[in-house]
């Protein structure tokens, strides 16, 4: 069986299509994470290759929202992890607490969500805590790059890519110099909140709400400027807003993608959260194939597969990879998927009109 | 009938040209209007002030009684002004039935949170415009390329399909920007029976901007001649085509021909 046909397979029916597809759903959100979990804590799995796995979903999460900025509203952003910062530093601040004193002093303030009961099972730790602070981290992800957008999408062109830089680069210096977030050490000692069911429930959140909305009327706003601005404007819709509604959206899921991280190497610091950090995920969504919801998260999947292969070469690791780009580049102009492969979720082009096409109903 | 769209004293520059001085223009519910001149005449500047893509310099926009100046052009689509493009916009990566789909976005019922969690708001929304947009482009003969992208048309049906997409969004008023551009005799002949064939179906009133002198005779019944941002002609076909300005405009007087 082809992957092509493979993918024919899995493509779901779509929400209309009551029951078959709910139990898919549920099985492709509770088996995965149970099996990696299940491998991890009997030692098949080694906390290499776990963490490894972690990164990977994070990487996942981080590239399908990028996408609906770079991809699917055809604007350059160059500051994701800027968000993603944001989204780790409200999350840890929630529950780790910050350090009000001066910059050496280890004291530390409870933070506001620390006294959530926790729990374990699956020789993991739970809390409560980790979902709430995460979610408030991805609103005020969303938050921010709603008022930097305000700006950005005043006029037409390529604001957005300076913008999104600085504020990228803004971001990181005021981390390094907020003595309440530990400065450029970080924040240290949060909780192992983090683990790869909350990274798969993330993923399958970032996917489907990314495909279900570009396979909505307003996803097919946010494709029609990226196809001609202009003829939207003059059509009817208001440009501005959805180029808002995306920026946030994406912003969204990449300040959750940044909490998940946090508590699962269990400090943050700001350099993790650099403007290098950003290209990583430019280069996932554009080796993967911009666009396109699969193409992307297979980018995140073989870029870190990638790095780590190469980790042998030390530094020239920085050289080889980026070589491997440019020459995926030059063979497939639209990423490894060309942008085709009609897979589980959303096919770049087409849309909803895949999803309406009588074949599908 | 009543007044849809009353154009007084406008006048726009682009730094020091003046690209539209005082012009005037009165469109009745139901016309079909032709607006001509030669190139850089301001014809489409005309239409990109009436649309908001320019404000003007000076003067007023009024459609149903409403004033356009300083609108953004989004609003001003959704009060009822719907435009085709001189060179062709369509969205070319997107299927022929998004583009029209596109067309009655602002339409759409249901909200942003709906179009995400895809609650059934969202699919039942879905299913009404797919089903107007069907119909639409059944009457417009695309309805077998429904599923193809906009960019894989031929040139004619891409013309159509613009006109298409407007007639989506449910307009009072459609300004079509010289829909005959870059098209054989025969296919513009075709064309134009294809707008008299909307503006009779569809009851809408329309203004069509064309350099093409005989393009518009036939069809319009009322045609207005400009040259140099200034109106040098109003009238019948037969009284635009006598009119010395309009002569001198299109040929140039006996003297720069000599010259």
């Amino acid at each position: 069986m082809s992957l092509r046909d493979l993918a024919k397979r899995i493509k779901l029916p779509d929400s209309y299509d009551g029951r078959s597809l709910r139990n898919i759903w549920v099985t492709l959100t509770l088996v995965p994470p149970l099996v990696v979990m299940a491998l991890y804590l009997s030692g098949i799995l080694n906390s290499y290759y776990y963490d490894v796995l972690m990164r990977m979903g994070i990487s996942i999460i981080l590239a399908v929202s990028l996408n609906i900025v770079n991809g699917h509203l055809g604007q350059f952003s160059i500051g994701h992890a800027g968000f993603m910062g944001v989204g780790a530093y409200v999350a840890g601040v929630l529950i780790a607490g910050g350090n009000p004193g001066y910059a050496g002093v280890t004291l530390r303030e409870p933070g506001l969500l620390s006294s959530l009961p926790t729990f374990n099972a699956l020789g993991q730790q739970f809390s409560l805590a980790f979902p709430i602070a995460m979610l408030i981290g991805g609103v005020a992800a969303a938050m921010l790059a709603f008022i930097i957008g305000i700006p950005a999408f005043r006029t037409r062109g390529d604001y957005l890519a300076v913008v999104t830089l600085a504020f990228n680069m803004i971001i990181v210096n005021i981390l390094v110099n907020m003595q309440y977030v530990g400065g450029s050490r970080g924040l240290t000692g949060l909780p192992g909140y983090s683990n790869f069911m909350w990274v798969w429930l993330a993923i399958i959140a970032t996917v489907l709400v990314s495909r279900n909305l570009i396979t909505s009327a307003h996803g097919r706003a946010i494709l029609s400027v990226r196809e001609s601005e202009v003829a939207a404007e003059l059509g009817g819709i208001n440009v501005r807003t959805y180029k808002l509604i995306a920026l946030s959206v994406g912003a969204f899921f990449a300040g959750i993608g940044g909490a998940l991280l946090g508590f699962h190497v269990m400090f943050i610091n700001p350099s993790m959260f650099n403007v290098f950090r950003s290209i990583d995920y430019l280069i996932m969504i554009y080796l993967g194939g911009v666009g396109s919801i699969t193409g992307t998260a297979l980018g995140a999947v073989i870029w870190t597969l990638l790095q780590e292969a190469l980790r042998f070469m030390g530094v020239w690791r920085q050289v080889v990879g980026p070589i491997l780009l440019i020459i995926t580049m030059l063979v497939w102009k639209r990423g490894l998927t060309k942008g085709e492969l009609p897979f589980i979720i959303a096919k770049r082009k087409g849309g909803l009109a895949v999803v309406h096409h009588p074949d599908n109903q | 009938m009543s007044t849809i769209l009353t154009i007084s004293k406008l006048t726009h520059d682009f730094g020091g040209l003046r690209a539209v001085s005082d012009f005037d223009l009165h469109i009745e519910e139901g016309q079909l209007i032709g607006l001509i001149g030669p190139n850089g005449a301001g014809k489409t500047t005309v239409f990109n002030l009436i649309t908001g893509v320019y404000r003007p310099s000076s003067g007023d926009i009024r459609f149903d009684g409403t004033s356009l100046v300083g609108l953004p052009s989004h609003t001003i689509a959704q009060m009822g002004v719907a435009r085709t493009f001189q060179t062709i916009r369509l969205y070319g990566d997107l299927p022929v039935i998004d583009n029209v789909n596109l067309g009655q976005h602002f339409q759409v019922q249901y909200g942003l949170t709906s179009a995400m969690l895809h609650l059934s708001s969202c699919s039942r929304g879905e299913g009404e415009l797919y089903r107007k947009a069907m119909e639409l482009l059944e009457l417009f003969g695309l309805a077998q390329q429904a599923y193809e992208d906009a960019k894989s048309l031929p040139y004619g049906q891409q013309r159509r399909l613009e006109i298409c997409r407007a007639l989506a969004s449910n307009p009072k008023l459609l300004l079509l920007d010289e829909p005959a551009a870059g098209m054989n005799p025969g296919e513009v002949q075709e064309l134009m029976d294809h707008i008299v064939w909307v503006h009779d179906h569809f009851k809408l009133t329309i203004l069509l901007i064309e350099h093409q002198m005989r393009v518009v005779m036939g069809i319009c019944p009322h045609i207005i001649a400009m040259d140099f941002g200034q109106v040098i002609a109003r009238g019948t076909p037969e009284e635009i085509q006598k009119s010395p300005r309009v002569i001198e405009a299109y040929l140039g007087t006996e003297e720069t021909e000599a010259a």
